[in-house]
């Protein structure tokens, strides 16, 4: 390879760095909240609660 | 021998992401399918509006019932499966009023298919031998006679079979079997369980110490 366009040793480091960058720009906190999984399934899991929780009269 | 290859048409692989708007409708999918499954065959809640369960009940209870015990209820039909036991003496059971099948009742088995259920002023004897529940009240010292309602002076009657005589803990106050009959097997919902809430709208406070209860 020619040494003249060999990449420098932090090379991979700083293009990662950027494409972050780049991601953390491209997503808000609403976005990143959205696609959370942790969220989804909290919300899947209370919903479920609260259709089973939910009473019905009983005389 | 050659070699051929072939070109896979491009079709959605089973690890290519989903969108989040599919994520979420499946997920509130599957939530709703799991609410009515535990719903249906695991364990249903209710609350109390009325006081003919008292003081084992109380208004403003909220109850979880089984619903597993007497078996599972198929839908669209009469059949149980997985039937745990059948209904005895004394179990508080959740049943379709047989006058309204779209209100729920919640009373106590005093008559099992078989029994020979009689009121005698106030005292309820099961196959001639008086019956004596610890949590039954009578808020009334008056006895109704016979001939103007059967609250005080009921039968004798033979409980049919797959049938139950039901009575509400609270006797001179519970519309019960005396007034509108037995209830079949496939009029039963299930047993409560346990209060997990109670909540006395009088007074605007928690009845904390009747959360956790067992219903016996």
């Amino acid at each position: 390879m020619n040494e003249e366009f060999e990449p420098s040793a932090d090379f991979v480091e700083k293009v990662m760095a950027r494409v972050h960058q780049y991601e953390a720009e491209k997503f808000s906190f609403l976005n990143w909240l959205a696609a959370s999984r942790p969220l989804r399934y909290a919300l899947a899991g209370g919903g479920t609660v609260f259709g089973v929780l939910k009473a019905v009269p009983v005389f | 021998m050659t070699e051929t290859t072939e070109t896979l048409p491009l079709t959605r692989s089973a690890s290519e992401p989903k969108s989040v708007f599919r994520e979420y409708l499946e997920s509130i999918l599957w939530a709703l399918v799991l609410a009515f499954i535990i719903r249906s065959c695991v364990v249903q809640t209710y609350e109390i509006p009325s006081g003919s369960m008292e003081e084992t009940l109380q208004v403003g209870d909220y109850l979880l019932v089984n619903k597993f015990l007497y078996g599972i209820k198929l839908p669209f039909s009469d059949q149980r499966i997985l039937k745990v036991r059948n209904p005895v003496h004394g179990d508080v059971m959740v049943f379709e009023y047989p006058e309204d099948r779209s209100k729920d009742f919640i009373k106590r088995v005093v008559g099992v298919p078989g029994d020979e259920i009689a009121v005698r002023d106030k005292q309820v004897y099961v196959n001639g031998v008086a019956y004596r529940n610890p949590h039954e009240v009578h808020k009334d010292a008056g006895v109704i006679p016979r001939e103007a309602s059967p609250r005080d002076n009921f039968g004798p009657v033979r409980v049919p079979a797959g049938s139950y005589f039901m009575m509400g803990d609270n006797r001179d106050r519970s519309y019960d079997s005396r007034f509108w009959g037995f209830i079949r097997d496939s009029d039963i919902k299930g047993k409560a369980l346990v209060k997990y809430w109670s909540w006395d709208s009088g007074s605007a406070r928690v009845r904390w110490d009747r959360l956790g209860r067992l219903i016996e």
